[in-house]
């Protein structure tokens, strides 16, 4: 209850109160100074700014310079860059990326098997390893037209993994061992 | 006599654990806690027969050429070998010079076989079945679970094959009835004839032929590149049929009645017929492609096809 009235008085107190309050004295003559003295000093504090950015922008020019030197004149990063480029914004790349994979996967494949030579194969054989071959360009062919188009890509990795289960099955070390 | 007793139990291990070269071949193991049997011919003709018994029985030839048969249990699984002489380089042969071998086993266990040239025959076989040959035909008959087939210029020839089937060739032809389930047809060059039950149906083609009856159709999806495909099919309320093709043909035929939701689409000077409806494909103003869609019925299944250069063709 105590609480309440002296609730009620600080309120009344508040409301009491003058909506501005005058300083005892003028102090807008401290303010006037005070700004002038900033106006004076701002060139003395911008100077050293100035002296030191100088020299950093000359040595980012440098660097700058060099590098942009080194990006067009160096032939791998030149190359990296298109293909990083390529990679983001092409979907042929992934047709490209599919096929060196394939490529690198069926060479490691053949080394692991001994290197043997396809024109040992019986001509059969390298017939239906021929028509993969000219099924995968066929497929690829149609991709440079439609590069997203996700049944073509099904059916290049569905041929390319034909290609790779027929010389295992053909070189199978399983065949020619006791 | 204790000479004889030395020799006499070798002999019988040897008779026991090896034949020989142009053998023939009649031996049978009771099985215990097996899940599976491997088999590997490389040339010849292998018949696998599912029964009820517990024992595995191999009867038949080794060919000429042949150091022994390997007939054993390793574990959960039992392999079955016929080994050829190491220096045998000629090792394509053909099926006549070849092993021939008839394997009854329990029709409850996975079988796989592995060939070069060696034909294959599957039959009654109930929990999976995986055959890959390179230049052998496979005959399949009565075959449930997983079942998947591969040859490269063979052909396939199925019947009666339920569960999850994959049936595929290089440039061999694959002819399959009465197949229930979820069907996959995968072609380079060969062709395809199938008349199914399955529901779920997946054909892949490069320039083979395909030539399909399907009758009860939840999802069917067609890639092709430069073959022709025909479709006859019941497509049930919800399905869905895709069908996308570079420049072969895309022909599919529908059951009267048949309430779908038709887009069709020719990017590059293909034609598209409709013969279900009255409406005709609507060509771009510039540029060689056309469009066509339309509804019947409660349009509640969904038909897409779209192609490059071929012709699409809808029809009762």
């Amino acid at each position: 209850m105590n609480k309440l009235l002296s609730e009620k008085d600080l309120q009344k107190t508040v409301a009491e109160l003058p909506d501005e309050l005058t300083p005892q004295r003028d102090l807008w003559a401290g303010i006037e100074r005070a700004i002038q003295t900033k106006k004076q000093d701002k060139p003395s504090f911008d100077l050293p700014k100035k002296t030191a950015f100088i020299p950093t922008a000359w040595a980012a020019s440098l660097v700058a310079a060099v590098l942009v030197t080194w990006v067009s004149f160096s032939p791998q990063l030149a190359d990296k860059s298109i293909n990083i480029a390529q990679q983001d914004n092409s979907p042929l790349n992934l047709v490209i990326a599919m096929q060196e994979n394939f490529k690198q996967t069926k060479q490691t494949m053949l080394v692991s098997f001994g290197q043997p030579k396809v024109s040992e194969l019986p001509k059969e054989i390298q017939e239906e390893l021929i028509k993969i071959s000219s099924a995968q360009t066929t497929i690829e062919k149609a991709l440079i037209e439609d590069p997203s188009n996700n049944d073509l890509l099904n059916l290049l990795r569905w041929t390319q993994k034909q290609e790779l289960d027929l010389l295992t099955q053909l070189y199978s070390p399983k065949w020619q061992s006791i | 006599m204790s000479i004889l007793q030395k020799v006499i139990p070798m002999m019988l291990f040897s008779a026991a654990c090896s034949s020989f070269a142009g053998e023939h071949i009649d031996k049978s193991l009771t099985i215990n806690n097996v899940s599976s049997v491997n088999i590997e011919n490389l040339r010849g003709t292998v018949t696998v027969i599912g029964w009820d018994k517990a024992t595995i029985s191999v009867k038949g030839e080794l060919e000429d050429d042949a150091e022994g048969l390997i007939f054993q249990q390793n574990g959960s699984s039992v392999k079955i070998k016929v080994e050829l002489d190491n220096h045998n380089n000629n090792y394509w042969g053909s099926n006549e010079e070849g092993s021939s071998l008839t394997i009854h086993m329990p029709k409850d266990i996975r079988v796989s076989f592995d060939g070069v040239s060696s034909d294959i025959n599957f039959e009654n076989l109930h929990a999976s079945a995986e055959g890959k040959t390179v230049s052998g035909d496979i005959n399949a008959k009565n075959l449930s679970q997983r079942v998947e087939l591969i040859s490269v210029s063979g052909d396939i020839d199925s019947k009666n094959l339920s569960g999850k089937v994959t049936l595929s060739s290089v440039s061999g032809s694959i002819r399959d009835r009465q197949s229930s389930g979820r069907l996959k047809l995968r072609v380079v060059s060969g062709e395809i004839d199938a008349q199914s039950a399955a529901k779920e149906v997946l054909i892949e083609n490069v320039s083979g032929d395909i030539d399909v009856t399907l009758s009860d159709i939840d999802e069917l999806i067609v890639s092709n590149v430069s073959g022709d495909f025909s479709g006859s099919l019941t497509l049930n309320d919800n399905g869905t049929v895709k069908m996308s093709s570079v420049s072969g043909r895309l022909a599919l035929k529908l059951q009267k009645g048949v309430q779908a939701s038709f887009r069709l689409s020719a990017n590059a000077g293909g034609d598209i017929i409709n013969k279900i409806t009255d409406q005709k494909a609507k060509e771009a103003r510039y540029g060689p492609s056309s469009k066509l869609r339309f509804e019947t019925g409660s349009a509640s299944a969904n038909v897409r096809a779209s192609t490059v250069s071929g012709d699409i063709i809808v029809s009762h």
